[in-house]
């Protein structure tokens, strides 16, 4: 046998290493079955936790692919994003949160299992933002003095005062309850810090104590107090809500 | 008290002899009721002080085990953990895919914000003029409405033009009490919508404006009025195509 090259070769040293590249070739073939066959079963936990992973990842997926505006609570990065068809639109630092759940003398009550990780619908704010709409009144082209003045609408901040302490409430008894931070309340006078907190106190009482609580968790979120009004301007009505478990 | 008295034979009894007003037994009766009044008041106190809401910070992930049969053979569970594998590549594939890839806009309609942004990073927050949400009424003709909002959802730059002309819909004759003309031609007026305008459909734009002292405030018909160095900035930067996102 000549190769083109001009070297020669008996065809019983072909055979040999025809042979000797087929043991090579099936060797590297059944180490690599046997390495994987020899790699160590996945524990029942980690097992577990890949199929919370991929529950999360489905709900993220069909949120994405929906046509509402969803918000996420994301307490491992400490951000509230409010989020459409898998774009972030706004991100609000958050400063802390905290889980409240209703109790009667410091007995807790029922409280929602699997609160995170699940999707929460029909998001509504509380108290709601006013919206008035004003008719414009065409002047009246015969008359002269039918044209009045412009007078230009006010600044959202005028528009829409946020209230201390708010909420968004969502359907199956899970609220976000938004208050900005504690040492804007600081700027307040004493008198009136005392009656707001002599009036959520008592609110709260009469909600813990209701038979059926419309809040059965509250996620209490703390922001600065700009992006806390920020988030009550802005929020679209009927939002999605999911909040991502800590890690 | 003399002899003659009704009172004069009668045996004194122990208050007399003493100098107090009333019996010792009946002393004591008014100190316990208060003092249990005391009690039950302290104790209502405190357990008014332990109703309402009880907030902690919030646990990690529950460990609540997915609605799944986990096997015990190790094979098994190594063939679902490839399986499991597999699905979080699509899954992650899947909300990559939504997720817009390169600048996309963002309206926050209730503040008058523009946001120019890539992945995490703002590259552009501008102050713009939205809807006002006013309505007009037409007086006779048709009788037809008009509600002046800015639309909420997400859209794309459909049509990029350079000192666009505006063509005046109805309303806004309507508005000035104005004829509607017949003549197609007396609609359009030059200058008022600025260097460049971004359609995005149904009539809606993106453009310039002549009155840049009322940014930041709801002033428009619908459209999204940006002042002049912003407007350029988003011109250069937003191509036909670009999702824009209005909440």
């Amino acid at each position: 046998m000549r190769l083109r090259s001009g070297l020669r070769f008996s065809s019983t040293e072909a055979r040999r290493a025809i042979a000797a590249a087929a043991v090579v070739c099936a060797g590297l073939g059944a180490a690599r079955v046997m390495a994987q066959s020899g790699a160590a079963a996945p524990s029942k936990e980690a097992i577990a936790e890949t199929a919370r992973q991929i529950d999360l990842l489905e709900k993220r997926v069909e949120l994405a692919q929906s046509d509402q505006f969803y918000v996420v609570v994301d307490p491992n990065a400490n951000k509230l994003v409010l989020m459409l068809h898998g774009a972030v639109l706004r991100d609000y630092p958050i400063e802390a949160l905290q889980v409240g759940t209703p109790r009667i003398a410091f007995r807790q009550r029922h409280l929602a299992d699997n609160w995170q990780g699940k999707v929460w619908g029909d998001g509504a704010l509380v108290p709601a933002r006013d919206i008035d709409r004003i008719e414009i009144v065409p002047p009246d082209s015969t008359k002269a003095d039918s044209v009045q003045a412009y007078k230009p609408p006010p600044l959202p901040e005028e528009m829409y005062p946020v209230p201390a302490r708010y909420h968004v409430r969502y359907a199956g008894g899970l609220s976000l309850e938004v208050r900005p931070h504690e040492l804007d309340a600081m700027s307040l006078k004493w008198s009136q810090r005392m009656r707001n907190s002599w009036g959520l106190w008592y609110r709260d009482l009469r909600a813990a104590v209701a038979q059926h609580p419309e809040d059965v968790v509250r996620l209490r979120i703390v922001m600065k107090p700009e992006h806390a009004a920020s988030f009550y301007r802005a929020l679209p009505p009927s939002t999605r809500l999911l909040v991502l478990p800590r890690s | 008290m003399t002899a003659s008295s009704p009172l004069a034979n009668r045996r004194p009894t122990a208050a007399v002899h003493s100098g107090a007003a009333r019996p010792a037994r009946s002393r004591r009766a008014p100190r316990i009721f208060g003092g249990l009044g005391a009690l039950v008041a302290v104790a209502l106190g405190i357990a008014g002080a332990g109703t309402g809401y009880g907030y902690r910070d919030a646990p990690a992930e529950s460990q609540v085990a997915p609605a799944i049969e986990i096997p015990s053979n190790p094979k098994e569970l190594k063939q679902l953990q490839s399986k499991f594998d597999k699905r979080q590549k699509q899954l992650a594939a899947a909300l990559l895919k939504k997720r817009p890839k390169n600048a996309y806009i963002v309206i926050d309609q209730t503040q008058n914000q523009l946001l120019l942004r890539k992945d995490d990073e703002v590259l552009l927050n501008a102050k713009v003029s939205a809807g006002s949400g006013m309505v007009l009424k037409e007086t006779g003709g048709k009788g037809r409405k008009w509600v002046f909002d800015t639309p909420r959802g997400e859209f794309r730059v459909l049509n990029k033009v350079e000192s666009p002309m505006w063509k005046k819909p109805d309303w806004a004759f309507v508005e000035e009490g104005k004829p509607i003309p017949r003549n197609p031609e007396e609609r359009f007026e030059a200058g008022s919508l600025g260097e460049y305008a971004l359609y995005f459909g149904n009539g809606f734009m993106i453009h310039g404006t002549l009155y840049e002292r009322f940014l930041g405030r709801s002033v428009s018909h619908g459209c999204v009025r940006v002042g002049r160095d912003d407007l350029r900035e988003v011109w250069r930067a937003a191509p036909i195509g670009t999702p824009i996102f209005i909440y």
